[in-house]
């Protein structure tokens, strides 16, 4: 189910002192299955062009179609593209408010007027695939932990069954375990034929999972290209205030030492393995 | 006395629950000692519900001891009277700079105390001075708080501190929902605050490189201190800090990994600076 943006404008408060252009001739198509990183600094649009994909938002200029439909269209059936395009908030858990954790993740799917057995097995299978046990159906969603807070809320999405999982900023405020274990539950998605889009402040977490990275800057699109691709570009990246992943700026180090490294490596399991094979090659090979 | 400015000593603190009849109440400190040193940069770790902010609202009484005392600056935090004075020597700044602006202009906002305090016009104005250029926020002292950055608001809630001239800043996740440059701005501050003028920082973050860079690292888990020391000693122990849901620097990640795959690495690499400079060595001696 792709999602196609062209020439994407949209500008909050028109005709106002306030008037501010968050997109700005946006143009770009998230093919099928694929999982897609969205950096940029604070106020580059990022949240701006979620909110597009799932049409909570209509473009002020140009169009956006999802799975073929066009969100601007009056008679466009916006509840069908919400459930078949998941959008998870930063904080989610901030929006739990089911008694139990099972109520609260049937709640979408009691409002799609599914049927109560095709409900209880959506609930189940979401549970499972956020890692929640059966002891979690009847406990309140409130004194979780805060990674289990947020697992509850992704579930609550899950239970849609979206073809396209949008999450802005997920592991924010999460201590690291945390953090690992939701980045590794989205990233199993698009093996099941989800698409992902992740809104991310770490250059590490993206570099780690996504195919694709897209940089916006001041309401475009500024970057685009695969993890090795754009991080390559080191200096444009930091000329908007982003960064490089940690396996790239030790391999930058190392080659200003006189290393010979291929290119590519972004995180630190990639960096580790061209080190350990320079490091091979000098000792087989070496000048003796 | 010893030399700690603040002093928590076998400090425990449970939340009130709705449910009277829990068997065995959940303790959010359990036996806390914590003493921090005047110029010092502790940072704290540990997982979600391990008892950091709990902790770190002690530090000014924000929360009381249940059992246990925090003094501050010799004071105890129970004492009503003293309640003031001890907000004024520890400052706090919390996650989510937009919870913690009050008002519609930046210098507004960061007279706030000295305001409350009663202090005079003049007096207030040069604090408000200070803090701004201590934070360098001085060219934007005009502007409306809700048009800045993430980065900018933390500078502001950090004026907003400074203006009272504690003598410790306590900072709760302060780097949490910034962007990377945000990020940045903020730590590069408070670390200059730390080193230019002696101001100690209890540092709590989820971020282990921006530990890394503290004079010492305390981790918790469970309501309790259970690693202290300085950041090399403690990221040493990378299992056990796998253990309470935590993680090492990048640089720590690699060395270890590299060792593991029979690369002879020295022990006690922490920064990626540092694994350069082990590398190469070993590159030339090959």
């Amino acid at each position: 189910m792709p999602i196609t943006l062209s020439h994407v404008s949209y500008t909050y408060q028109p005709g106002t002192p306030y008037e501010w252009h968050a997109l700005d001739d946006v143009n770009l198509e998230i093919p099928d299955g694929e999982f897609w990183g969205i950096i940029g600094p604070t106020g580059s649009g990022k949240s701006t062009l979620i909110q597009h994909m799932n049409g909570l938002l209509k473009p002020t200029q140009g169009q956006v179609l999802v799975d073929g439909i066009d969100l601007s269209a009056r008679a466009a059936n916006l509840r069908q593209v919400r459930q078949k395009v998941g959008l998870v908030f930063q904080y989610p858990e901030y929006q739990l408010f089911g008694e139990t954790i099972h109520e609260d993740i049937a709640f979408g799917p009691r409002n799609m007027k599914l049927p109560a057995d095709e409900v209880e097995r959506r609930v189940r299978r979401a549970m499972e695939r956020v890692g929640l046990d059966e002891s979690f159906r009847d406990r309140s969603p409130f004194g979780l932990s805060g990674g289990q807070a947020r697992r509850v809320a992704l579930a609550g999405v899950l239970a849609m069954e979206p073809r396209v999982l949008i999450l802005d900023e997920p592991t924010a405020g999460l201590d690291p375990r945390g953090r690992e274990e939701i980045l590794s539950l989205v990233g199993a998605f698009p093996a099941l034929g989800m698409s992902v889009v992740l809104v991310s402040h770490s250059m590490d977490d993206v570099a780690l999972m996504a195919d694709k990275v897209l940089v916006m800057h001041r309401g475009k699109v500024h970057m685009l290209g695969t993890p090795p691709e754009l991080f390559s570009r080191r200096a444009e990246l930091e000329a908007i205030g982003l960064g490089v992943p940690a396996a790239v700026q030790l391999i930058d180090m190392l080659r200003s030492r006189g290393w010979e490294l291929p290119a590519g490596a972004v995180t630190i399991e990639q960096a580790v393995e061209a080190i350990r094979k320079s490091l091979r090659t000098k000792a087989g090979g070496g000048r003796g | 006395m010893d030399e700690s400015y603040i002093a928590v000593n076998q400090v425990s603190f449970a939340y009130p629950t709705a449910d009277t009849t829990a068997e065995q109440i959940r303790l959010a400190l359990n036996h806390v000692n914590l003493a921090v040193r005047p110029g010092e940069f502790v940072a704290v770790l540990g997982m979600n519900g391990s008892g950091k902010s709990t902790l770190a609202r002690h530090l000014n009484a924000l929360l009381l001891p249940r059992d246990g005392t925090v003094l501050v600056d010799g004071m105890d935090t129970r004492e009503e009277k003293q309640l003031w004075a001890i907000r004024d020597r520890v400052g706090m700044v919390f996650q989510n700079p937009d919870n913690q602006i009050v008002a519609a202009v930046v210098e507004e906002d960061v007279a706030f105390g000295p305001e409350n305090q009663g202090r005079p016009p003049e007096e207030i104005r040069q604090r408000v001075a200070e803090a701004l250029a201590a934070v360098g926020m001085s060219h934007m002292r005009e502007r409306a708080p809700h048009l800045l950055s993430g980065g900018q608001k933390q500078r502001v809630a950090i004026a907003g501190a400074l203006a009272l001239r504690p003598a410790c800043l306590v900072l709760d996740e302060p780097t949490a929902m910034l962007d990377p440059s945000g990020r940045g701005e903020v730590a590069d501050v408070v670390h200059r605050l730390n080193r230019e003028l002696g101001m100690a920082v209890v540092w709590i973050t989820h971020f282990m490189e921006e530990a890394a860079l503290a004079d010492r690292v305390i981790v918790m888990a469970d309501g309790q201190v259970q690693l202290e020391g300085p950041p090399r000693t403690v990221f040493n122990q990378a299992d056990q800090l796998r253990a309470f849901r935590l993680d090492v620097p990048p640089a720590v990640s690699a060395a270890e990994r590299l060792r593991a795959e029979g690369v002879p690495l020295p022990e006690g690499i922490l920064t990626l600076q540092e694994l350069v400079e082990a590398l190469c060595q070993l590159r030339s001696a090959t």
